[in-house]
């Protein structure tokens, strides 16, 4: 990038000052240099969508991830490996595997040929990146953007349905036909099991949405169309009765679980075991190679869809595992998607380092604010915390 | 709600260390913050840990009951474990502990919680406030639903005392709200000042005087 440590910057050569990007920034935090015609972006209150990016015509404005020619390697990849279908699903809404492959057969595509490519946000996707792809052998397209309301940067969502269309009709009259690309949506929503709820009344009393309701006699109902699927109620219900798919209390404690002997036989004095508990819009790279599969240093990533999904006795059992600290990376304060996610994990935090104390296990677990627009950010706070748990007797 | 805190882990160490295989048993009822099967888990994992840690291998099963203060359904849920293990800790209210050594009397409960009063919290995470103190001869209707006697640092029953200044109680410098004040200005809000008038005998402190029994039959 050249530009500091930023992951973003408006490369002023190719901008043509049309004031697309100022008018589609969902937080106004781009405005335009009436004098030099050109777009300048606010740093501060950015949050990283890359709808700018997506939406200027000149390509001027230049992001850290997901860039053109990386996003055609990986295609040029899958394709050679056999893989003719390409499905672009949102971070914020990527179905759990299973689901991800009725909805693709829905639409009558084969699991085992699609490669899937997570993006932040749907809505990053360039209209070029679809275009290359078809001439890169791509077979079939398909677009799964988060519902409407459930976009976790307001319009991502909404600019991907409009883009789908108007590519639909630009593939028909180029005689590609519009089948090429499909679009899909999805959202990951709080369910509740009534057999398990007891009706505490926490989870309505948590809900920064107010989307949970408890109704006679003493069952928690969520609403759906008001759910954004943070996952703060999971991490407060004392019964384990929410789920949000993938992201329910067992599933992730069974990686920790299964993933434990691994890191915790690996670890040493230098490469302790560390479990990052990883607000997905806090950090990209990490979750991306722990996707694919990739380990950092002697680190166990487990990916969640916001701070406050981070749930207290998973900290507890990844600490009985053996991990020798826990880290949870949060988005930057005033940058949570939700509604003050990472301020609330951080209160939660705090009350459990307390309870920890009694065991004297205190230190071995923090939380790090960082943004990925900030490209080392996270990678300071993960080595300063992996210092001090080194530093700490085992 | 039951508004229960936690003992220290070191207090709660002490009571089982004899012990080995513990039943931790959580309650699903009315406790507050609810002491479920999340805390059940919780507790068990923080017990084997500070057991490890002092070179002791506690085996903790973890498991939660729907009601802890009720004979039968303690019964039918805590019965298969009972004759597994060698101790019970209860994360109920002081009536659950109470409940489980009726039940099993063969076998020792310890208690995980301080009970402190009956209560509410206006919100998740907020403060818990002392509501009732089951007098057991409720005021609430002559008092505009604000009871003078959990509120009030005196407990008194005929007006503020002379501690109030701009409606604040002396007791604790002059922070918390007199509840006499409060009362009075909810009463004059409803035009119930009327109330204040009607003559009202002294308690029968003798209803009050534990142990206090009641009739349970159900109509």
């Amino acid at each position: 990038m050249g530009e500091g440590e930023y992951g973003m910057r408006v490369n002023e050569n190719l901008c043509g000052g049309c004031g697309i990007c100022v008018s589609i920034c969902p937080y106004e935090a781009i405005t335009l240099d009436e004098e030099k015609q050109r777009a300048v972006l606010d740093l501060e209150k950015c949050m990283f969508c890359g709808l700018c990016a997506s939406s200027c015509p000149s390509g001027a404005i230049e992001v850290a991830y997901y860039e053109l020619d990386e996003l055609c390697d990986y295609v040029k990849k899958a394709v050679d490996a056999g893989k003719r279908v390409l499905a672009i699903t949102c971070r914020g809404s990527t179905p759990p595997e299973e689901e991800l492959k009725r909805m693709l057969e829905a639409h009558s595509i084969n699991a085992d040929e699609a490669a899937v490519v997570t993006v932040p946000c749907a809505g990053r996707v360039r209209m070029e990146f679809l275009l290359k792809s078809y001439t890169l052998g791509v077979e079939k397209a398909i677009l799964i953007p988060c519902e409407a309301d459930y976009c976790r940067f307001k319009r991502g969502s909404t600019a991907s349905v409009k883009r789908v269309a108007l590519l639909r009709s630009l593939l028909a009259t180029l005689g590609i036909g519009e089948d090429w690309l499909v679009l899909a949506q999805s959202a990951r929503r709080a369910e509740v099991d009534a057999y398990r709820c007891q009706g505490c009344g926490r989870c309505a009393l948590t809900c920064p949405y107010e989307a949970i309701t408890i109704n006679p006699p003493g069952i928690a109902e969520v609403d759906a169309s008001k759910c954004m699927g943070c996952g703060l109620c999971l991490a407060v219900c004392p019964a384990f009765a929410i789920s949000i798919k993938g992201f329910e209390y067992d599933e992730i404690s069974q990686r920790i679980r299964s993933e434990a002997s691994k890191y915790v036989s690996a670890k040493t004095r230098e490469k302790p075991a560390i479990l990052l508990l990883c607000c997905q819009w806090s950090e990209y790279t990490a979750l991306d190679e722990a996707r694919e599969g990739k380990a950092l240093d002697n680190v166990c990533v487990v990916e969640l869809p916001c701070a406050s999904r981070v749930d207290s006795l998973h900290i507890i059992e990844a600490l009985s595992l053996g991990f020798d600290g826990v880290l949870v990376v949060a988005c930057r304060k005033d940058e949570c998607k939700f509604e003050d996610g990472n301020l609330k994990a951080e209160e939660r935090i705090s009350a459990l380092k307390e309870f920890l104390s009694q065991v004297g296990l205190a230190d071995r677990v923090e939380i790090a604010f960082v943004s990925p627009k900030y490209l080392s950010e996270f990678r300071d706070s993960l080595s300063k915390f992996v210092e001090k748990i080194s530093s700490l007797s085992p | 709600m039951i508004v229960t805190r936690e003992k220290p882990l070191d207090e709660i160490l002490g009571y089982i260390w004899p012990f080995t295989k513990i039943l931790i048993a959580g309650c699903d009822g009315c406790v507050h913050p609810p002491r479920g099967l999340r805390e059940a888990k919780t507790y068990a994992l923080m017990i084997e840990m500070a057991g490890k840690a002092k070179g002791k291998q506690f085996e903790c099963i973890p498991v939660t009951v729907a009601k802890q203060c009720d004979n039968n359904i303690v019964y039918t849920s805590l019965q298969s474990y009972i004759n597994e293990v060698d101790a019970v800790l209860s994360l109920a209210c002081g009536v659950g502990v109470q409940v489980i050594v009726e039940v099993f009397p063969d076998i020792p409960v310890f208690p995980a919680q301080n009970t402190v009063f009956m209560g509410s919290q206006p919100k998740e995470g907020a403060i818990f406030y002392e509501k009732c103190r089951a007098c057991g001869e409720c005021l609430l209707g002559y008092t505009g639903g604000i009871c003078p006697v959990t509120r009030c640092a005196k407990s008194l029953l005929n007006g503020p005392c002379g501690g109030q200044v701009n409606g604040k109680c002396e007791v604790g410098g002059w922070v918390r709200d007199c509840a006499w004040y409060l009362i009075y200005q909810r009463l004059k809000k409803l035009g119930r000042l009327d109330l204040f008038e009607e003559f009202r005998p002294p308690r029968d402190q003798r209803i009050a005087s534990s142990p206090r029994e009641v009739g349970g039959l159900v109509r």
